[in-house]
Protein backbone atom coordinates (compact mmCIF):
# COMPACT_ATOMS: atom_id res chain seq x y z
CA UNK A 1 0.00 0.00 0.00
CA UNK A 2 0.96 3.55 -1.13
CA UNK A 3 1.39 6.27 2.04
CA UNK A 4 -0.68 8.27 -0.23
CA UNK A 5 -3.84 6.37 -0.02
CA UNK A 6 -3.99 7.29 3.16
CA UNK A 7 -2.11 10.94 3.43
CA UNK A 8 -4.26 12.54 1.20
CA UNK A 9 -2.15 16.25 0.89
CA UNK A 10 0.18 17.68 3.16
CA UNK A 11 0.20 21.90 3.52
CA UNK A 12 2.30 24.28 4.92
CA UNK A 13 1.17 27.80 5.40
CA UNK A 14 3.18 31.07 6.31
CA UNK A 15 1.87 34.00 7.78
CA UNK A 16 3.70 37.17 6.73
CA UNK A 17 3.13 41.00 7.64
CA UNK A 18 4.37 43.92 5.90
CA UNK A 19 5.91 46.86 8.29
CA UNK A 20 4.94 49.64 6.80
CA UNK A 21 1.16 49.17 6.69
CA UNK A 22 -1.55 48.81 9.36
CA UNK A 23 -2.53 44.79 9.85
CA UNK A 24 -6.03 44.16 8.23
CA UNK A 25 -8.00 44.67 11.37
CA UNK A 26 -6.82 48.22 11.17
CA UNK A 27 -6.19 48.58 7.32
CA UNK A 28 -7.45 51.26 5.04
CA UNK A 29 -8.48 50.32 1.60
CA UNK A 30 -5.39 52.21 0.11
CA UNK A 31 -2.83 50.37 2.12
CA UNK A 32 -4.98 46.91 1.21
CA UNK A 33 -4.62 47.68 -2.17
CA UNK A 34 -0.51 48.51 -1.60
CA UNK A 35 -0.37 45.07 -0.09
CA UNK A 36 -1.91 43.55 -3.39
CA UNK A 37 0.07 45.56 -5.97
CA UNK A 38 3.63 45.10 -4.42
CA UNK A 39 3.26 41.28 -3.54
CA UNK A 40 1.77 40.87 -6.94
CA UNK A 41 4.97 42.61 -8.47
CA UNK A 42 7.39 40.71 -5.84
CA UNK A 43 6.29 37.69 -7.37
CA UNK A 44 6.10 38.80 -10.76
CA UNK A 45 9.32 39.96 -10.79
CA UNK A 46 10.40 36.74 -10.56
CA UNK A 47 7.69 34.26 -12.15
CA UNK A 48 4.65 34.94 -14.57
CA UNK A 49 2.58 32.03 -13.82
CA UNK A 50 0.60 33.20 -10.75
CA UNK A 51 -2.70 34.73 -11.30
CA UNK A 52 -4.05 37.48 -9.33
CA UNK A 53 -8.01 36.86 -8.23
CA UNK A 54 -9.32 40.22 -6.29
CA UNK A 55 -12.45 38.43 -3.96
CA UNK A 56 -14.92 41.30 -4.84
CA UNK A 57 -14.75 40.11 -8.38
CA UNK A 58 -16.32 36.42 -7.54
CA UNK A 59 -19.47 35.65 -6.56
CA UNK A 60 -20.68 33.34 -4.02
CA UNK A 61 -20.60 30.16 -5.44
CA UNK A 62 -16.96 30.83 -7.04
CA UNK A 63 -15.43 31.60 -3.33
CA UNK A 64 -16.78 28.80 -2.13
CA UNK A 65 -16.17 26.38 -4.64
CA UNK A 66 -12.47 27.86 -3.78
CA UNK A 67 -12.78 27.13 -0.13
CA UNK A 68 -14.10 23.77 -1.06
CA UNK A 69 -11.35 22.81 -3.35
CA UNK A 70 -8.79 23.65 -0.32
CA UNK A 71 -7.20 26.78 -2.89
CA UNK A 72 -8.22 29.58 -0.28
CA UNK A 73 -9.21 29.76 3.26
CA UNK A 74 -12.69 30.20 4.67
CA UNK A 75 -11.70 33.91 6.44
CA UNK A 76 -10.36 35.02 3.29
CA UNK A 77 -13.71 34.05 0.98
CA UNK A 78 -15.62 36.90 3.47
CA UNK A 79 -13.14 39.67 2.78
CA UNK A 80 -14.08 42.61 0.45
CA UNK A 81 -10.07 43.93 0.77
CA UNK A 82 -8.88 40.23 -0.32
CA UNK A 83 -7.23 39.09 -3.05
CA UNK A 84 -5.09 35.78 -3.93
CA UNK A 85 -2.24 34.76 -6.21
CA UNK A 86 -2.39 31.23 -7.55
CA UNK A 87 0.24 29.02 -9.33
CA UNK A 88 -0.79 27.74 -12.54
CA UNK A 89 -0.33 23.63 -10.86
CA UNK A 90 -2.51 25.28 -8.30
CA UNK A 91 0.26 23.86 -5.78
CA UNK A 92 1.14 27.68 -3.98
CA UNK A 93 -1.71 29.96 -2.85
CA UNK A 94 -0.84 33.63 -1.59
CA UNK A 95 -3.68 34.98 -0.06
CA UNK A 96 -3.30 38.78 0.37
CA UNK A 97 -4.83 40.53 3.19
CA UNK A 98 -6.87 38.23 4.61
CA UNK A 99 -6.02 37.91 8.73
CA UNK A 100 -2.10 38.60 7.89
CA UNK A 101 -0.86 40.42 4.87
CA UNK A 102 0.52 38.15 2.79
CA UNK A 103 -0.29 33.78 3.83
CA UNK A 104 1.35 31.62 1.11
CA UNK A 105 -0.21 28.27 1.21
CA UNK A 106 1.56 25.18 -0.74
CA UNK A 107 -0.02 21.91 -1.02
CA UNK A 108 1.27 18.71 -2.57
CA UNK A 109 0.06 15.41 -2.76
CA UNK A 110 0.60 12.54 0.05
CA UNK A 111 3.08 13.29 3.18
CA UNK A 112 5.46 15.93 1.60
CA UNK A 113 5.34 18.79 4.34
CA UNK A 114 9.39 19.13 3.57
CA UNK A 115 8.62 19.98 0.06
CA UNK A 116 5.70 22.50 0.59
CA UNK A 117 8.08 23.58 3.37
CA UNK A 118 10.98 24.44 0.84
CA UNK A 119 8.59 25.58 -1.61
CA UNK A 120 7.01 27.89 0.88
CA UNK A 121 10.17 29.16 1.75
CA UNK A 122 11.36 29.70 -1.45
CA UNK A 123 8.81 31.93 -2.49
CA UNK A 124 8.82 33.73 1.04
CA UNK A 125 12.39 34.85 0.57
CA UNK A 126 11.32 35.90 -3.22
CA UNK A 127 8.50 38.34 -1.81
CA UNK A 128 11.04 39.62 0.85
CA UNK A 129 13.81 41.10 -1.44
CA UNK A 130 10.99 43.66 -2.55
CA UNK A 131 9.19 44.07 0.64
CA UNK A 132 9.82 45.13 4.34
CA UNK A 133 8.50 42.43 6.63
CA UNK A 134 7.71 43.31 10.16
CA UNK A 135 9.68 40.82 12.33
CA UNK A 136 10.78 41.18 15.98
CA UNK A 137 14.15 39.45 17.42
CA UNK A 138 12.76 38.04 20.38
CA UNK A 139 9.16 37.06 18.72
CA UNK A 140 9.83 36.57 15.16
CA UNK A 141 7.73 36.95 12.28
CA UNK A 142 4.80 39.79 13.60
CA UNK A 143 1.27 37.93 12.81
CA UNK A 144 -2.14 40.01 13.62
CA UNK A 145 -2.99 37.05 16.16
CA UNK A 146 -0.09 36.15 18.40
CA UNK A 147 -1.22 32.50 18.27
CA UNK A 148 0.73 32.37 15.17
CA UNK A 149 3.53 34.61 16.24
CA UNK A 150 6.87 32.86 15.71
CA UNK A 151 7.59 31.21 12.38
CA UNK A 152 3.91 32.11 11.53
CA UNK A 153 4.17 28.37 10.50
CA UNK A 154 1.12 25.93 10.01
CA UNK A 155 2.00 22.37 8.79
CA UNK A 156 -1.37 20.42 7.96
CA UNK A 157 -1.93 17.10 6.88
CA UNK A 158 -4.90 15.57 5.81
CA UNK A 159 -5.52 11.61 6.49
CA UNK A 160 -8.18 9.52 5.22
CA UNK A 161 -8.78 7.54 8.40
CA UNK A 162 -11.83 4.80 7.48
CA UNK A 163 -10.80 1.79 9.49
CA UNK A 164 -9.77 3.25 12.26
CA UNK A 165 -13.22 5.59 12.44
CA UNK A 166 -15.78 2.21 11.76
CA UNK A 167 -13.75 0.23 14.42
CA UNK A 168 -14.51 3.51 16.44
CA UNK A 169 -10.71 3.98 17.41
CA UNK A 170 -10.05 7.36 16.41
CA UNK A 171 -11.75 9.11 19.38
CA UNK A 172 -9.24 7.41 21.86
CA UNK A 173 -6.02 8.00 18.97
CA UNK A 174 -7.24 11.52 18.10
CA UNK A 175 -7.25 12.26 21.75
CA UNK A 176 -3.87 10.82 22.39
CA UNK A 177 -2.25 12.52 19.43
CA UNK A 178 -3.82 15.99 20.97
CA UNK A 179 -1.33 15.44 23.97
CA UNK A 180 1.17 16.45 22.13
CA UNK A 181 1.12 19.35 20.90
CA UNK A 182 -0.76 18.81 17.78
CA UNK A 183 -4.72 20.01 16.58
CA UNK A 184 -7.17 17.02 14.84
CA UNK A 185 -10.13 18.38 13.46
CA UNK A 186 -12.49 16.83 10.47
CA UNK A 187 -12.17 18.33 7.41
CA UNK A 188 -16.04 18.50 6.01
CA UNK A 189 -18.25 18.44 8.80
CA UNK A 190 -18.14 20.01 12.48
CA UNK A 191 -14.94 18.95 15.19
CA UNK A 192 -13.66 15.75 15.44
CA UNK A 193 -17.18 14.74 13.87
CA UNK A 194 -15.70 14.11 9.85
CA UNK A 195 -18.18 12.69 6.90
CA UNK A 196 -15.72 10.63 4.95
CA UNK A 197 -13.46 9.78 7.23
CA UNK A 198 -10.75 12.78 6.33
CA UNK A 199 -9.00 14.35 9.31
CA UNK A 200 -6.39 17.41 9.38
CA UNK A 201 -3.54 17.26 11.44
CA UNK A 202 -1.59 20.30 12.50
CA UNK A 203 0.69 21.85 14.42
CA UNK A 204 -0.34 24.23 17.47
CA UNK A 205 2.35 26.61 18.64
CA UNK A 206 4.26 28.42 16.21
CA UNK A 207 6.71 29.52 18.57
CA UNK A 208 10.10 28.80 20.35
CA UNK A 209 10.39 25.67 18.02
CA UNK A 210 12.18 25.69 14.37
CA UNK A 211 10.53 24.94 11.31
CA UNK A 212 12.09 22.10 10.05
CA UNK A 213 11.87 20.18 14.25
CA UNK A 214 8.61 20.95 13.28
CA UNK A 215 7.68 19.59 10.57
CA UNK A 216 9.80 16.64 11.25
CA UNK A 217 7.49 16.03 14.82
CA UNK A 218 4.27 16.41 12.61
CA UNK A 219 5.99 13.61 10.24
CA UNK A 220 6.49 11.27 12.88
CA UNK A 221 3.62 11.66 14.33
CA UNK A 222 1.42 10.94 11.30
CA UNK A 223 4.03 8.07 10.09
CA UNK A 224 2.77 6.70 13.67
CA UNK A 225 -1.40 7.05 12.99
CA UNK A 226 -0.36 5.84 9.38
CA UNK A 227 1.10 2.53 10.52
CA UNK A 228 -2.45 2.01 12.99
CA UNK A 229 -4.68 2.25 9.72
CA UNK A 230 -2.15 -0.10 8.18
CA UNK A 231 -2.43 -3.05 11.11
CA UNK A 232 -6.02 -2.48 11.69
CA UNK A 233 -6.49 -2.69 7.67
CA UNK A 234 -4.34 -5.97 7.88
CA UNK A 235 -6.52 -7.52 11.02
CA UNK A 236 -9.67 -6.40 9.43
CA UNK A 237 -8.88 -8.40 6.28
CA UNK A 238 -7.48 -11.47 8.01
CA UNK A 239 -10.66 -11.18 10.63
CA UNK A 240 -13.66 -9.33 9.40
CA UNK A 241 -13.17 -9.60 5.36
CA UNK A 242 -17.38 -10.96 5.24
CA UNK A 243 -18.11 -7.96 6.89
CA UNK A 244 -15.79 -5.22 5.32
CA UNK A 245 -16.28 -6.81 1.75
CA UNK A 246 -20.09 -6.74 1.95
CA UNK A 247 -20.06 -2.98 3.39
CA UNK A 248 -17.72 -2.19 0.72
CA UNK A 249 -20.01 -3.57 -2.46
CA UNK A 250 -23.33 -2.29 -0.60
CA UNK A 251 -21.46 1.00 -0.92
CA UNK A 252 -20.63 0.30 -4.83
CA UNK A 253 -23.65 -0.46 -5.13
CA UNK A 254 -25.45 2.51 -4.03
CA UNK A 255 -23.14 5.23 -5.55
CA UNK A 256 -23.59 3.37 -8.81
CA UNK A 257 -27.23 2.88 -8.97
CA UNK A 258 -28.51 5.76 -6.38
CA UNK A 259 -30.76 8.21 -8.36
CA UNK A 260 -30.24 10.76 -6.07
CA UNK A 261 -27.28 11.69 -3.50
CA UNK A 262 -26.67 14.15 -0.41
CA UNK A 263 -22.94 15.28 0.40
CA UNK A 264 -23.22 13.14 3.51
CA UNK A 265 -24.66 9.65 2.07
CA UNK A 266 -21.77 10.19 -0.65
CA UNK A 267 -18.99 11.14 1.54
CA UNK A 268 -19.87 8.19 3.28
CA UNK A 269 -19.69 5.72 0.93
CA UNK A 270 -16.86 7.15 -0.99
CA UNK A 271 -14.65 6.74 1.74
CA UNK A 272 -15.99 2.87 2.32
CA UNK A 273 -15.43 2.52 -1.53
CA UNK A 274 -11.73 4.44 -1.30
CA UNK A 275 -10.99 1.92 1.42
CA UNK A 276 -12.04 -1.36 -0.42
CA UNK A 277 -10.13 0.01 -4.01
CA UNK A 278 -6.58 0.02 -1.13
CA UNK A 279 -7.99 -3.12 0.28
CA UNK A 280 -7.59 -4.38 -3.26
CA UNK A 281 -11.49 -5.62 -2.19
CA UNK A 282 -12.89 -3.98 -5.40
CA UNK A 283 -11.55 -3.57 -9.04
CA UNK A 284 -11.49 0.12 -9.53
CA UNK A 285 -9.18 1.55 -12.41
CA UNK A 286 -6.00 2.44 -11.53
CA UNK A 287 -6.48 6.33 -12.33
CA UNK A 288 -9.28 6.32 -10.18
CA UNK A 289 -8.96 8.82 -7.63
CA UNK A 290 -11.86 8.82 -5.21
CA UNK A 291 -10.71 12.02 -3.15
CA UNK A 292 -11.04 13.89 -6.56
CA UNK A 293 -14.41 12.87 -7.02
CA UNK A 294 -15.30 13.72 -2.97
CA UNK A 295 -14.29 17.17 -3.95
CA UNK A 296 -16.52 17.09 -7.03
CA UNK A 297 -19.47 16.44 -5.69
CA UNK A 298 -19.23 19.35 -2.76
CA UNK A 299 -22.20 21.58 -3.22
CA UNK A 300 -20.51 24.73 -4.91
CA UNK A 301 -18.89 22.52 -6.75
CA UNK A 302 -21.70 21.13 -8.51
CA UNK A 303 -23.30 24.72 -8.21
CA UNK A 304 -20.34 26.44 -10.39
CA UNK A 305 -20.85 23.66 -13.24
CA UNK A 306 -24.25 23.62 -13.74
CA UNK A 307 -24.38 27.39 -13.27
CA UNK A 308 -26.34 27.53 -9.62
CA UNK A 309 -29.58 26.78 -11.32
CA UNK A 310 -30.70 23.88 -9.71
CA UNK A 311 -32.83 23.53 -6.44
CA UNK A 312 -31.26 21.24 -3.71
CA UNK A 313 -33.27 17.93 -4.91
CA UNK A 314 -32.28 18.56 -8.52
CA UNK A 315 -28.74 19.05 -7.00
CA UNK A 316 -28.49 15.97 -5.53
CA UNK A 317 -29.98 14.48 -8.71
CA UNK A 318 -27.22 16.04 -10.52
CA UNK A 319 -24.90 14.56 -7.29
CA UNK A 320 -25.93 11.14 -8.30
CA UNK A 321 -25.59 11.05 -12.09
CA UNK A 322 -21.74 12.64 -11.73
CA UNK A 323 -20.94 9.32 -9.36
CA UNK A 324 -22.51 6.75 -11.73
CA UNK A 325 -20.79 8.48 -14.54
CA UNK A 326 -17.38 8.91 -12.82
CA UNK A 327 -17.72 5.23 -11.39
CA UNK A 328 -19.11 3.40 -14.56
CA UNK A 329 -16.78 4.99 -17.07
CA UNK B 1 -33.09 22.30 37.15
CA UNK B 2 -33.24 26.12 36.29
CA UNK B 3 -31.08 28.59 34.81
CA UNK B 4 -28.16 30.07 36.73
CA UNK B 5 -28.66 33.29 35.19
CA UNK B 6 -32.17 34.20 34.78
CA UNK B 7 -33.83 31.57 37.44
CA UNK B 8 -36.70 31.13 34.88
CA UNK B 9 -35.91 28.77 32.18
CA UNK B 10 -35.37 25.13 32.17
CA UNK B 11 -31.52 25.24 32.17
CA UNK B 12 -30.47 23.28 28.57
CA UNK B 13 -26.77 24.35 27.91
CA UNK B 14 -24.11 22.89 30.81
CA UNK B 15 -20.83 24.12 30.64
CA UNK B 16 -17.42 23.27 32.87
CA UNK B 17 -14.93 25.43 32.73
CA UNK B 18 -11.48 24.52 34.18
CA UNK B 19 -9.04 27.30 33.92
CA UNK B 20 -5.71 27.17 35.86
CA UNK B 21 -7.03 24.08 37.82
CA UNK B 22 -10.23 26.05 38.81
CA UNK B 23 -13.41 23.99 37.94
CA UNK B 24 -16.64 26.40 37.45
CA UNK B 25 -19.74 24.38 36.02
CA UNK B 26 -22.80 26.76 34.87
CA UNK B 27 -26.21 25.76 33.98
CA UNK B 28 -28.27 28.19 31.14
CA UNK B 29 -31.41 28.16 29.42
CA UNK B 30 -31.04 28.64 25.69
CA UNK B 31 -31.44 32.20 25.94
CA UNK B 32 -29.59 33.36 28.23
CA UNK B 33 -26.52 31.21 26.74
CA UNK B 34 -27.47 32.55 23.20
CA UNK B 35 -26.62 36.27 25.16
CA UNK B 36 -23.13 34.57 26.13
CA UNK B 37 -22.03 33.68 22.97
CA UNK B 38 -18.98 32.42 24.07
CA UNK B 39 -20.38 30.02 26.11
CA UNK B 40 -21.86 28.78 22.57
CA UNK B 41 -19.14 28.95 21.01
CA UNK B 42 -17.62 24.76 20.95
CA UNK B 43 -15.10 26.38 18.33
CA UNK B 44 -11.93 26.52 20.74
CA UNK B 45 -9.92 27.49 18.08
CA UNK B 46 -6.11 29.00 19.61
CA UNK B 47 -7.77 32.79 18.86
CA UNK B 48 -10.96 32.39 20.78
CA UNK B 49 -8.65 31.09 23.63
CA UNK B 50 -6.26 33.86 23.36
CA UNK B 51 -8.45 36.25 23.61
CA UNK B 52 -10.35 34.60 26.60
CA UNK B 53 -7.09 33.99 28.45
CA UNK B 54 -6.38 37.74 27.69
CA UNK B 55 -9.97 38.92 29.33
CA UNK B 56 -9.34 36.68 32.12
CA UNK B 57 -5.78 37.65 32.90
CA UNK B 58 -6.97 41.55 33.59
CA UNK B 59 -10.76 40.94 34.72
CA UNK B 60 -10.11 40.57 38.08
CA UNK B 61 -8.20 43.30 39.19
CA UNK B 62 -9.57 46.72 38.90
CA UNK B 63 -7.24 47.31 36.20
CA UNK B 64 -7.92 49.74 33.64
CA UNK B 65 -6.41 49.84 30.21
CA UNK B 66 -4.94 53.19 28.88
CA UNK B 67 -2.08 51.85 26.51
CA UNK B 68 -3.23 52.71 22.46
CA UNK B 69 -0.84 52.30 20.14
CA UNK B 70 0.78 55.54 18.26
CA UNK B 71 0.71 54.35 15.28
CA UNK B 72 -2.29 52.77 14.75
CA UNK B 73 -4.53 54.06 17.85
CA UNK B 74 -5.35 50.66 18.97
CA UNK B 75 -6.22 50.44 22.46
CA UNK B 76 -5.44 47.74 24.64
CA UNK B 77 -9.09 47.48 25.27
CA UNK B 78 -9.41 46.64 21.69
CA UNK B 79 -7.02 44.30 21.37
CA UNK B 80 -7.80 42.38 24.57
CA UNK B 81 -11.53 42.03 22.74
CA UNK B 82 -10.30 40.94 19.11
CA UNK B 83 -6.90 39.56 20.17
CA UNK B 84 -5.64 40.92 17.13
CA UNK B 85 -2.63 43.46 16.62
CA UNK B 86 -3.31 46.89 14.18
CA UNK B 87 0.23 47.29 13.08
CA UNK B 88 4.01 46.23 13.54
CA UNK B 89 4.26 48.47 16.69
CA UNK B 90 1.57 47.38 18.31
CA UNK B 91 3.69 44.71 19.56
CA UNK B 92 6.10 46.72 21.14
CA UNK B 93 2.99 48.61 23.13
CA UNK B 94 2.07 45.67 24.15
CA UNK B 95 4.62 43.04 24.80
CA UNK B 96 5.04 43.46 28.90
CA UNK B 97 1.35 43.00 29.22
CA UNK B 98 0.86 40.22 26.99
CA UNK B 99 4.19 38.12 27.40
CA UNK B 100 2.71 36.03 30.29
CA UNK B 101 -0.14 35.23 28.26
CA UNK B 102 1.85 34.55 24.89
CA UNK B 103 3.86 32.09 26.89
CA UNK B 104 1.35 30.34 28.59
CA UNK B 105 -0.47 29.36 25.21
CA UNK B 106 2.58 28.84 22.60
CA UNK B 107 4.20 27.02 25.43
CA UNK B 108 7.83 28.96 24.78
CA UNK B 109 8.91 33.43 24.75
CA UNK B 110 11.41 33.37 21.96
CA UNK B 111 11.53 32.86 18.36
CA UNK B 112 13.36 29.81 16.99
CA UNK B 113 13.72 28.87 13.00
CA UNK B 114 13.54 31.50 9.85
CA UNK B 115 15.58 35.00 10.21
CA UNK B 116 14.11 37.29 7.60
CA UNK B 117 17.39 38.07 5.32
CA UNK B 118 15.92 42.04 5.16
CA UNK B 119 14.17 42.18 8.29
CA UNK B 120 16.30 40.20 10.43
CA UNK B 121 19.66 42.20 9.56
CA UNK B 122 21.93 42.15 12.13
CA UNK B 123 20.40 40.15 14.18
CA UNK B 124 20.20 37.44 11.44
CA UNK B 125 24.23 37.73 11.89
CA UNK B 126 24.73 37.28 15.57
CA UNK B 127 22.30 34.47 15.39
CA UNK B 128 24.62 32.77 12.60
CA UNK B 129 27.76 33.66 15.12
CA UNK B 130 26.43 31.93 17.64
CA UNK B 131 25.51 28.80 15.89
CA UNK B 132 28.86 28.84 14.68
CA UNK B 133 30.29 29.83 18.06
CA UNK B 134 28.65 26.37 19.23
CA UNK B 135 29.71 24.21 16.13
CA UNK B 136 33.68 25.85 17.18
CA UNK B 137 33.29 24.45 20.74
CA UNK B 138 32.10 20.82 19.71
CA UNK B 139 35.09 21.00 17.34
CA UNK B 140 37.92 21.75 20.00
CA UNK B 141 36.63 18.91 22.16
CA UNK B 142 36.55 16.57 19.14
CA UNK B 143 40.25 17.94 18.67
CA UNK B 144 39.63 18.84 15.09
CA UNK B 145 41.86 21.62 15.22
CA UNK B 146 42.19 22.02 11.82
CA UNK B 147 38.21 22.57 11.04
CA UNK B 148 38.18 24.71 14.49
CA UNK B 149 40.61 27.10 13.12
CA UNK B 150 38.33 27.34 9.82
CA UNK B 151 35.43 28.18 11.67
CA UNK B 152 37.37 30.62 14.24
CA UNK B 153 37.92 32.76 10.95
CA UNK B 154 34.58 32.36 9.40
CA UNK B 155 33.30 33.83 12.85
CA UNK B 156 36.14 37.06 13.03
CA UNK B 157 35.22 37.70 9.31
CA UNK B 158 31.54 37.97 10.25
CA UNK B 159 31.72 39.72 13.66
CA UNK B 160 34.17 42.70 11.29
CA UNK B 161 30.97 43.06 8.79
CA UNK B 162 28.51 44.02 11.59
Amino acid sequence: MDNRDIVVTSRIRLARNLKNYKFPVKITIEEAEKVISEVNSAINRINLNYELTYMKNLNNIEKSALVENHLISPALAEKERAAFLLSKDKKVSIMLNEEDHIRIQTLSPGLSLKECWDLSNKIDDVIEESVDYAFDNELGYVTSCPTNIGTGMRASVMVHLPALSITNQIEKLLYGVSQLGVAVRGVYGEGTKSIGHLYQISNQGSLGTGEETLIEKITQIVNQIIEKEVKLREHLKKNNFDEIEDEVYRAYGLLTNARRMTVEESMKLLSILKLGKEMDIVKLSKEMDIYRLMTMIQPSNIALKTGNNLNPKEREKNRAEILRRELLQ
Amino acid sequence: MLCNECGKNEARVHVTQIINGNKTESHLCEECAKKNQSVLNSNFSMENLFSAMLNNAYNTSAYIPTMTCSKCGMTYEEFRNTGKFGCNNCIDTFKQRIMPVVKNIQGYEAHMGKIPKRAGGSYRIQKDIEKLKSELKSAIEKEEYENAARIRDKIREMEANI
